[in-house]
């Protein structure tokens, strides 16, 4: 119960301010159409570099839930889900708003999403420490084994074809190996002064997620559907109806738990496959779509438990649970945070106080939830270009400020522009981060291995041997297969 | 608008991954060196694998870009990439701000419209310069005095 030592620490008057203006700002972020979590998240980054690590952290745990939350409410009023984990939101929240029933909508979207994101939040509060100690008896085999785990199950699982979902996954390792080697200090792949200091993950992340973002927007007719005036509806009549909903509440909490733990697989595929399961079991099948709260319930239950086990594997091995973990995995290496046991040992007090502060953003998630998210829709109905003058500046802005150096933002801007080409094409960005993220710690593992080995039998036996190594091997293998399967899949539906 | 055809694409990548392969096998040191030729080997399979898998799966795709549309947004960025520390932050992402607004304002545009951006340009600039100025203590390259 190490938990409870640090909970006072989140109480203090600047942490709970960075709470209320996170959440706030999450919940507004989450509801503007075209801004994911994923990319409000990185944009915030570099603003978080200038705080202590605790309350950086608390910033971008506090945006990470509420996003994801306020990404239900342009789903519910405009049929536009405002990320990726909303997709399922839109199928009976929009209808429901359709039947004038939007702030009933909008109390179980939030309801559901503090009751899931708790449960989600206390999984990983007991999950973490036990797999942090386990994380302990790994060698630099399995560490490097394990960074390549989180590309391959990224790239599986966040792309439209495996084949292109290993390639950006090697581009970003490729990209991890720019600059000075840190054991044998020589320089690789400086083409140009600029690239001396290697590729800045702030540079790369707020780059790979704004700019594409802003492009998209800018060359897309975005016409905006009708939106729903809001009726008056009794909260405690929702709550009282919302706790009735067990068995969605149940599915939804469950199904968000398990694929947040599973590394890669994130919110939109939680909120899918709890809505999927919610509506084969439930009794009236035939009202999914016309607005049946029981689908609602169950994807925002599952969206937001997502959110806590996702970063079980990413603060014990490294390994992200989504690609909003993997932005915030950026987040902690910033501040001198490296995953492991490390983080609760030597780290206890950031960690701990970073993992109740989240338990806390729910609460207050719920609270503003209920209260601004009328006042969301001036923030849906911001013009386009408006947006996109604004997140461009930021994103200028946002990285000059970490090293002070010009060359980030052309590395930036560079890296965003190519980006937008290349997923034209089905490549995405989170492989290609995580390559980023997790290059230097599979390079340098993989150095050590190779120390090692040279004294027994070779490298390819060091890395090949154990009953651990094959775990891990044959688990890269899996997530290599599923991609496949999938690929094989979505071509027999065209 | 242009069109890309997917095989452009799998031959840019099959371009990138012989560049790199050549720039890790060619240079010297092969223990630093080591990590980026297996990850570039890695890299020329997966491309060599687009190449078949487009041409067993007959994948025509062909993905068309609004380039007219976007060639605003691609010179401003261009233009800063080049311009953007000696004129100063602060008066080129002021440029970019109202260029951005100006033409991809969807309805009639008119010197009205135009000072309506430049009011609102100001005051976004005046919100960025005191965040990071005065709140982050960021010193920006400057032109002038902004």
């Amino acid at each position: 119960m190490e938990f409870f030592n640090y909970f006072s620490n989140v109480f203090t008057f600047a942490n709970i301010l960075i709470l209320i203006l996170g959440t706030i700002g999450g919940l507004l972020l989450g509801a503007a159409p075209g801004l994911s979590p994923t990319m409000a998240v990185a944009l915030l980054i570099p603003f978080t570099f200038h705080m202590s690590p605790e309350q950086g952290l608390i910033m971008l745990g506090a945006v990470y839930t509420s996003t994801v939350a306020g990404g239900a409410i342009s789903a519910i009023l405009l049929k536009i889900p405002g990320a990726p984990a909303n997709i399922a939101t839109v199928m009976d929240g929009y209808p429901m708003a359709k039947n004038g029933k939007s702030t009933e909508a909008l109390h179980y979207c939030f309801i559901s999403s503090f009751i899931g994101g708790v449960i989600g939040i206390l999984v990983l509060i007991f999950f973490t420490p036990v797999l942090a100690d386990v994380a302990l008896k790994f060698g630099p085999s399995h560490m490097f084994w394990i960074a390549i785990f989180g590309v391959t199950v990224i790239a599986s699982l966040d792309s439209k074809s495996i084949i292109k979902g290993l390639f950006s996954g090697a581009i970003g390792l490729w990209l991890a190996t720019i600059g000075y080697d840190a054991v044998l200090g020589v320089e690789r792949f400086v083409f140009n002064p600029i690239f001396s200091g290697g590729i800045n993950i702030i540079a790369a992340l707020v780059g790979l997620f704004a700019i594409p973002q802003v492009l998209s927007m800018l060359e897309d007719k975005q016409s905006q559907a009708d939106q729903f005036q809001m009726e008056k509806k009794n909260l405690f009549e929702s709550f009282k109806y919302n706790i009735s909903r067990i068995k969605a509440l149940i599915v939804g909490s469950t199904t968000g738990t398990i694929i947040g733990l599973i590394p890669g697989a994130g919110g939109q595929i939680a909120g899918l496959v709890s809505y999927a399961q919610i509506k084969k079991t439930s009794s009236n099948k035939e009202n999914f779509g016309k607005g049946e709260p029981d689908g609602i319930i169950a994807a925002e239950s599952a969206n937001n438990a997502m959110v806590g086990p996702s970063l079980v594997p990413l603060l014990t091995l490294g390994v992200p649970g989504s690609p909003t973990a993997a932005v915030l995995l950026g987040g902690l290496l910033i501040h001198g945070l490296f995953p492991g046991s490390n983080l609760f040992t030597v780290y206890a007090e950031t960690t701990w106080t970073f993992i109740n502060s989240l338990l806390v953003a729910q609460f207050m998630m719920l609270i503003f939830g209920l209260y601004i998210s009328g006042l969301a829709k001036y923030v849906m109905k911001t013009p386009t270009h408006y947006m996109a003058a604004a997140i461009t500046i930021l994103a200028i802005f946002g990285t000059y400020s970490v090293q002070h150096n010009f060359a980030d933002v052309i590395v930036m801007l560079f890296l965003g522009t190519t980006m937008f080409f290349l997923s034209k094409f089905g490549f995405t960005a989170a492989p290609i981060v995580l390559g980023i993220i997790l290059g230097p710690i599979a390079e340098t593992n993989f150095n050590q291995a190779k120390i090692i080995a040279d004294t027994q039998n070779g490298i390819f036996d060091y890395l090949t041997s154990g009953p651990l190594n094959l775990t891990i091997i044959a688990l890269c293998l899996i997530s290599i297969l599923y991609g496949v399967y999938g690929d094989k899949e979505k071509r027999k539906t065209r | 608008m242009i069109k890309i055809k997917n095989l452009a694409i799998v031959i840019f990548v099959m371009i990138l991954s012989i560049l790199l392969a050549i720039a890790s096998f060619g240079a010297g040191n092969p223990e630093a060196y080591l990590f980026p030729r297996i990850i570039t080997s890695i890299m020329l399979l997966l491309s060599l694998l687009l190449l078949v898998f487009h041409f067993y799966e007959k994948d025509y795709q062909t993905e068309t870009i609004n380039i007219l549309k976007l060639s605003p947004i691609l010179i401003l960025i261009i233009f800063f990439i080049f311009t953007g520390e000696y004129l100063g932050f602060y008066f080129s992402t002021s440029i970019i701000f109202l260029t951005i607004c100006y033409f991809y304002f969807p309805q009639k545009k008119d010197v009205k419209k135009l000072l309506f951006f430049l009011l609102i340009g100001t005051c976004f600039m005046t919100t960025i310069y005191f965040l990071f100025s005065f709140f982050l203590k960021v010193q920006v390259p400057r032109f002038f005095l902004l």
